[in-house]
C-alpha cells in the first residue's frame, strides 16, 4: 500500500471519525431542540422533524469504512460505492459530504444518460435510439474521489494549529484576561482587558469601574486583597486552579502529541514522493478512455499487424493517465527466488531446490534424495565417478544408492533399538542372551514400521 | 477627515488627493449646512491581528502598560509582559530582575498585536511583548544615558 493510502486510513481513523461524531452529535441536538420548539408550538403530534431521531444511531465507524474503500478506488460514483459498501446512498452522502467540509475528496456532479430507462423505451414504445434519449431526462450522478495532496496539506495545516494553540495556552499567553468590579454586592461588573481603554482613571493610576466608580481588580486577585484569610477555597481558587491546569495542559500536549506520532511520521513519509492524482472527473474519464482504446489497439497489434495505433503502442492522452495514477508495483515469486523449479526437472545446476509436494515430483525426490546422499558423504568415492555419467545411469545410481542407504538406515536403526534394550534390561536386571534374542524377534516387525516412517520423513526433508 | 478612524478603513492618517466633489445638497435641519459627497486618496493605518508595530509607553499601571502607536492606542497587560520583568510600585515602571530592563513612561517598545476592538470610531488593541524579539527597544529622551549605562 503505498504512504499517502496508509496516511488516509491512519487520518479516517484518527481525526475524520471523531469530527464525523461531533457533527452528527450536534445535528442530533439541533434536532432535538428543534423538536421541543415544534412541541411547545403546540404542533406535538407525531413526529415533528423528520430527521429527528435518526441521527442518534449513526455508527461514527462509517467514515473508516468510506475511506478505506476510496483508498481502494479512483473516481466512483456515489451510487456504486453505497451498492459495493451495502450502505443506505444518503448515509454515505452524509458521510461523503463531511469528508467534503474536511478536504479530503472532491466530488463532481454531472448529467449522466438513463441507458437502461431509453433502452425499454426503445424495446416496448418502438421510439427510435434518438427519440428514446431525448425522451428520458438525464439523471445527475455525483461521483468522488480522494484527493491525497489536500490530505497531506490540511492534516499538517490543522496539526500545526492545534500544537500552536496548546503551546500558546501553555506559555500561560491568554490575552484574554478578565476584570472585576471589587463592589461585588451592588455592580459586580466585569470587564475584558479590550475595555481598559474606557476603565484606566489617571488621578488614581488604576482601573476603576465605569458604572459605580469602585475600584477593578483582575478576576482571580481579588481573593487576595482579603484578609480574612480562613477561606480556603478561596486561597485554591486562583492560583491553585491556574496551576493545575498549566499541568493538565501539559498533560494534554503530551497526550496530543503521543497521538500525533504515527500521523506525523507518516506525513513525513508521504513527502518523499509526490502524491497521487487522479485529476478531474472529465481528465479522468477522457484517459481512461485512451488508455483502454490503447490497450485494445496493442492487443490487436499482438494478434496480428500493427492495430489502430501503429507501431506506436501508446495512444496520445494515456501517458498522462498513467502518469496521474499511482504506480503499483508487484512482485510474484513463483518457486522462490530461482524461479519455477519444476520446469528444471533433471537438469543439475547446482542451485537448491525449492521443497515441492510429493505428489508434483515424486520422481524428482528419488534424484534429490540420491544427490542429498551423496552430499552426506555416505559413499564419497563413487561420488566424483556418477558426476560425469549421464541421466540416466545417475538414475541407476541414485537408486542403487537408496536401497543401500535404506539398507544401511535399517541396520543402523536395529543397532539403536538393540542398544535401547540393553540398557532396559541392566536395569530390569534380567539376563542379558535370553533378553537380547526375544528382543530381535521382538524388533524385527517394529524395524520394518520404523523403516518405512524415516524413509518417508527422509522423503520430505529431500 | 483626517484624523478620524473608521471600523472599515481604520485611521485617515492624511489625505492625499481629492479626486472629486459632488454639487452640494443643503441639509434640512435649519442649520443653513450642506453635504458634499467626496472622492479622495488618502493615507490609512488599520492595525491587523499578530502585527507587529512599535508604539510609545505612556501610561503604566500595575495592571500593565498602555502605548501608543501614531493614533493607535495599545495596552499591555500583565501577562503578556515577560515573567521576569515584574511592577516596581515606587517607580511606577516595569523592571526585570536583572535591572537591565526598564519600560516607563516615555519608554519606546516593539510589540505585536494579539486582540483587538474595532467600533464605529475607535480602534483598541491588546499587545505583548512576551514573544522572541519584542521588548523595549529605547528609552524616553531624558533616560537616554540610564539606558546606554
Amino acid at each position: 500500500m503505498s504512504e499517502y493510502r496508509k496516511l488516509a486510513r491512519l487520518a479516517a481513523r484518527a481525526i475524520y471519525k471523531q469530527t464525523y461524531a461531533l457533527e452528527r452529535k450536534k445535528a442530533s441536538q439541533r434536532d432535538f431542540d428543534s423538536a421541543k420548539q415544534h412541541a411547545k408550538a403546540g404542533g406535538g403530534l407525531g413526529r415533528p422533524s423528520s430527521h429527528f431521531g435518526r441521527t442518534q444511531q449513526e455508527f461514527p465507524g462509517v467514515v473508516e469504512i468510506v475511506v478505506d474503500a476510496l483508498t481502494r478506488r479512483q473516481w466512483i460514483r456515489e451510487d456504486d460505492l453505497a451498492a459495493a459498501l451495502k450502505l443506505n446512498p444518503k448515509q454515505l452522502r452524509r458521510v461523503l459530504r463531511h469528508l467534503e467540509t474536511l478536504r479530503v475528496l472532491k466530488r463532481s456532479h454531472v448529467k449522466e444518460r438513463q441507458a437502461l430507462k431509453e433502452q425499454r423505451l426503445v424495446e416496448r414504445a418502438g421510439m427510435s435510439e434518438r427519440e428514446a434519449s431525448e425522451a428520458v431526462e438525464k439523471k445527475t450522478a455525483s461521483w468522488c474521489c480522494l484527493e491525497y495532496s489536500r490530505i497531506v496539506d490540511t492534516l499538517r495545516f490543522g496539526l500545526k494549529g492545534v500544537k500552536a494553540e496548546l503551546e500558546r495556552l501553555l506559555a500561560g499567553g491568554t490575552f484574554e484576561e478578565s476584570y472585576a468590579c471589587k463592589n461585588k454586592e451592588e455592580c459586580g461588573k466585569r470587564f475584558s482587558a479590550l475595555d481598559t481603554a474606557r476603565l484606566f482613571d489617571v488621578k488614581r493610576g488604576g482601573f476603576v469601574c465605569d458604572t459605580c466608580g469602585t475600584d477593578v481588580v483582575r478576576e482571580g486577585e481579588e481573593n487576595d486583597d482579603e484578609e480574612d484569610g480562613n477561606d480556603d477555597q478561596a486561597n485554591a481558587s486562583s492560583g491553585g486552579i491556574a496551576k493545575e491546569s498549566k499541568q493538565a495542559l501539559k498533560l494534554r500536549m503530551k497526550k496530543f502529541s503521543d497521538q500525533i506520532a504515527g500521523i506525523e511520521r507518516q506525513i513525513a513519509k508521504c513527502l518523499r514522493y509526490p502524491a497521487p492524482s487522479f485529476g478531474t472527473l472529465q481528465e479522468y474519464v477522457v484517459a481512461k478512455k485512451r488508455s483502454k482504446e490503447a490497450r485494445e489497439a496493442a492487443a490487436m497489434g499482438q494478434a496480428g499487424g500493427q492495430g489502430y495505433w501503429g507501431s506506436i503502442g501508446v495512444a496520445r492522452g494515456t501517458q498522462a493517465f498513467e502518469q496521474r495514477l499511482e504506480e503499483t508495483t508487484f512482485e510474484i515469486q513463483i518457486g522462490g527466488e530461482n524461479g519455477d523449479k519444476t520446469t528444471n526437472r533433471g537438469g543439475d545446476d547446482g542451485q537448491e531446490k525449492k521443497e515441492m509436494p510429493e505428489w508434483i515430483t515424486r520422481e524428482l525426490q528419488v534424484d534429490e534424495q540420491g544427490k542429498d546422499a551423496k552430499k552426506r558423504k555416505i559413499e564419497g568415492a563413487d561420488a566424483a565417478e556418477k558426476e560425469e555419467t549421464t541421466d540416466a545411469v545417475q538414475e541407476q545410481y541414485a537408486k542403487a544408492l537408496l536401497a543401500a542407504l535404506q539398507a544401511q538406515q535399517r541396520d543402523t536403526t536395529e543397532q539403536a533399538k538393540a542398544k535401547v534394550e540393553d540398557e532396559r534390561e541392566k536395569e530390569e536386571g534380567l539376563v542379558a542372551a535370553a533378553r537380547q534374542e526375544g528382543g530381535d524377534v521382538e524388533m524385527k516387525p517394529a524395524a520394518g514400521e520404523k523403516e518405512e516412517e524415516e524413509e518417508e520423513e527422509e522423503w520430505e526433508e529431500a | 477627515m483626517e484624523g478620524t478612524c473608521s471600523g472599515r478603513y481604520g485611521f485617515i492618517v492624511c489625505i492625499t488627493h481629492i479626486e472629486n466633489v459632488s454639487e452640494g445638497i443643503i441639509t434640512d435641519d435649519g442649520t443653513a449646512r450642506a453635504k458634499f459627497a467626496v472622492e479622495y486618496d488618502c493615507v490609512a493605518y488599520r492595525p491587523f491581528k499578530n502585527e507587529v508595530l512599535d508604539a510609545v509607553v505612556t501610561q503604566v499601571n500595575k495592571f500593565g502598560f498602555f502605548a501608543e502607536a501614531g493614533p493607535l492606542q495599545l495596552f499591555v497587560s500583565n501577562s503578556l509582559v515577560p515573567d521576569d520583568v515584574k511592577y516596581v510600585t515606587d517607580e511606577n515602571c516595569y523592571k526585570s530582575d536583572d535591572g537591565q530592563i526598564t519600560i516607563g513612561v516615555d519608554c519606546e517598545v516593539r510589540v505585536k498585536i494579539v486582540g483587538m476592538r474595532i467600533d464605529a470610531n475607535d480602534i483598541f488593541c491588546i499587545a505583548t511583548i512576551k514573544e522572541d524579539y519584542l521588548g523595549l527597544i529605547g528609552y524616553a529622551e531624558g533616560d537616554a544615558a540610564v539606558g546606554a549605562v
